[in-house]
């Protein structure tokens, strides 16, 4: 099951990029990269996932078409979700080579890979209407003030969950 | 306990950074997005800092167990507030064969409890330590881990799979009564010593009828008494040749169990030293707790590399009576311990040596001709300083480890081997 969860996300990964640019050149890399995640899975090689996972990354950034649509952001997050999958199994089926893993353990996993991939999905979705309905409704002057207090809160934010850990630690 | 990123998250970083260059590199937003769903995932895990093992223990199957024989262990921890799996991971000897599953992933249940029972074989005797595991917590993806080593105070024991010897080296002088080893005194025994009048205290089944009818007189056939004998087992923990769990230190401690339980099921009382560094002793008896005790002294038997000698001849008598044989074992590899048998038997000791080919316990023979000649010149000195023994009245037979014992010990018996030995000395 979660080879097999593996290899479709790895198909998913290589086919986004081929929706948008079917060029052979492209065809070829995202086989590659298909490939590779497969083998990430199945072999339990998490370096070779992050590879084929940067891969789909530039792949996809080529691919990309010269307008900004919904199909393009949809793929995107389909990508992410990917991503999350083949990275996420290829480790843990390196943490389970040669284990003895009780079927709970699998069963938990599963569950909670699901819902980071449920709730990653809805943030990206979330973060994409954001972002559209605020380039098309804000004013240009009112974007370099909204961006640089995004860019704040999101600093303040990472801030906070740090200190908060350290002072974990501490205690 | 302190949670550090895992494999995955630095791995996760990797790919964020390329989504991110490439966003930045195409002017698009796409890509920030594609690497959202990692970054929320990240984020949502619960690191296990909170985390805190309340207790930890490794339970056996059983106290000791013979070579080989299979030892199950049971690691269980109990962990409070884990935000998801527990990997348990024991560090295990070298000498315990292990086959199938090296660690184990477990959820914790209601009460924080985790557990796995793994089966070893014990390869080797000795004592070994198993109470020591590594117990790993991840977050649910696995984005961060913890881990702690627990030590707690478990020992499994393995002891030697005693076969009794059937042939061993014969004592010179027998010792306690109702033993099986003819003396050389006349008494009630089965061995055929010569033919007497018939005299008070005789028994009538002893009466040599023909004998009798011929001289017109009594006769009786008088036997060899038989006697046990008290018997020391000397083991060389100087060195040992080879690898353990098939190393020369091994055979002379299986050789040395079954040595025991053959002359213990012959009534004799035997006891055990070890000597090296360390000089360690096992008082003689006689029965089967004597035989598990001998065997648990070989379980702690350790080679013990030092400087110092003892000088065995200048043991109490209580430890070391002169009419105790000494069955030595070594592979002669330390010529310390060569010369204090030279020394006991000088001494007037019984001292009888099982000396352990070490050369074929390590490997092939060597195929180069620098190497047969090393081995020739090794043997050469070998044979010369058991011969050196020999003169100093040590009964001495090579064993091959390729042979059973019991072949070497029967050597012992030809005339040849007897050699310049001071017999009733």
């Amino acid at each position: 099951m979660v080879r097999l969860t593996g290899l479709l996300a790895g198909l998913t990964l290589a086919a986004i990029p081929l929706v948008l640019d079917a060029h052979p050149a492209m065809l070829m890399g995202a086989m590659l990269a298909g490939l590779a995640a497969a083998s990430a899975v199945w072999w339990a090689r998490p370096g070779l996932a992050a590879a084929a996972a940067t891969m789909g990354v530039v792949m996809f950034g080529a691919a990309l078409p010269g307008a900004m649509s919904a199909v393009s952001l949809a793929l995107a997050v389909g990508l992410g979700v990917a991503i999350l999958v083949v990275l996420d199994l290829a480790q843990f089926r390196r943490t389970a080579l040669q284990g003895d893993v009780a079927a709970e353990v699998v069963r938990r996993h599963t569950a909670a890979l699901a819902t980071a991939a449920l709730l990653g999905l809805v943030a990206a979705v979330l973060l994409a209407l954001l972002a559209e309905s605020g380039a098309r409704l804000l004013p240009w002057a009112w974007r370099t003030p909204v961006a640089a207090l995004g860019g704040i809160l999101v600093l303040a934010g990472l801030l906070r969950a740090g200190t908060a850990r350290r002072g974990k630690d501490a205690g | 306990m302190t949670a550090r990123p895992s494999r995955l998250a630095w791995l996760a970083a990797v790919v964020v950074a390329a989504a991110v260059l490439t966003g930045t590199a195409r002017g698009r937003a796409e890509p920030f997005l594609a690497a959202v769903p990692l970054l929320v995932a990240f984020f949502i895990a619960r690191r296990p800092d909170a985390t805190t093992v309340e207790a930890a223990e490794v339970v056996l199957s059983a106290g000791a167990t013979p070579e080989g024989s299979p030892l199950a262990a049971t690691y269980g921890a109990t962990v409070a507030d884990a935000p998801g799996t527990v990997e348990i991971r024991p560090v295990l000897p070298a000498l315990l064969g292990v086959a199938g599953a090296r660690h184990a992933l477990r959820e914790p249940d209601m009460g924080g409890h985790v557990a796995w029972t793994r089966t070893a074989r014990g390869e080797a005797v000795g004592t070994m330590e198993l109470g020591v595991f590594f117990l790993r917590l991840r977050d649910r993806l696995g984005f961060w881990v913890a881990e702690l080593r627990v030590e707690t105070s478990c020992r499994a024991v393995v002891l030697a799979r005693a076969r009794p010897a059937r042939t061993l080296p014969e004592p010179r002088r027998a010792g306690a009564p109702f033993g099986m080893h003819p003396s050389r005194r006349v008494g009630g025994g089965t061995d055929f010593a010569d033919i007497a009048a018939f005299g008070a205290g005789d028994r009538l089944r002893r009466i040599n009828w023909p004998v009798s009818l011929r001289r017109g007189d009594l006769y009786v056939n008088r036997a060899y008494d038989e006697r046990s004998a008290d018997v020391l087992l000397l083991l060389d923990t100087f060195a040992s040749v080879g690898r353990r769990p098939r190393s020369s230190f091994d055979l002379c401690l299986r050789a040395a169990a079954d040595l025991a339980a053959g002359y213990l099921r012959q009534h004799d009382r035997v006891g055990l030293m070890e000597f090296g560094g360390w000089l360690r002793w096992t008082r003689p008896g006689s029965g089967p707790a004597q035989l598990a005790a001998i065997l648990h002294a070989l379980s702690r038997a350790v080679i013990s590399r030092a400087e110092f000698v003892q000088d065995l001849t200048r043991l109490p008598e209580t430890m070391l009576s002169r009419r105790t044989l000494i069955v030595a074992l070594s592979p002669l590899a330390d010529p310390r311990f060569g010369d204090m048998l030279g020394r006991l038997s000088r001494h007037g000791f019984d001292v009888t040596l099982l000396a352990l080919r070490a050369d074929e316990v390590t490997a092939p023979p060597p195929r180069s001709e620098r190497g047969r000649l090393a081995r020739r010149l090794w043997l050469l000195e070998r044979e010369s300083a058991l011969r050196g023994l020999r003169r100093h009245g040590v009964r001495t037979t090579n064993w091959s480890p390729r042979e059973p014992l019991e072949v070497a010990a029967a050597r012992l018996r030809l005339p040849e081997y007897e050699g310049e030995t001071r017999w009733f000395a």
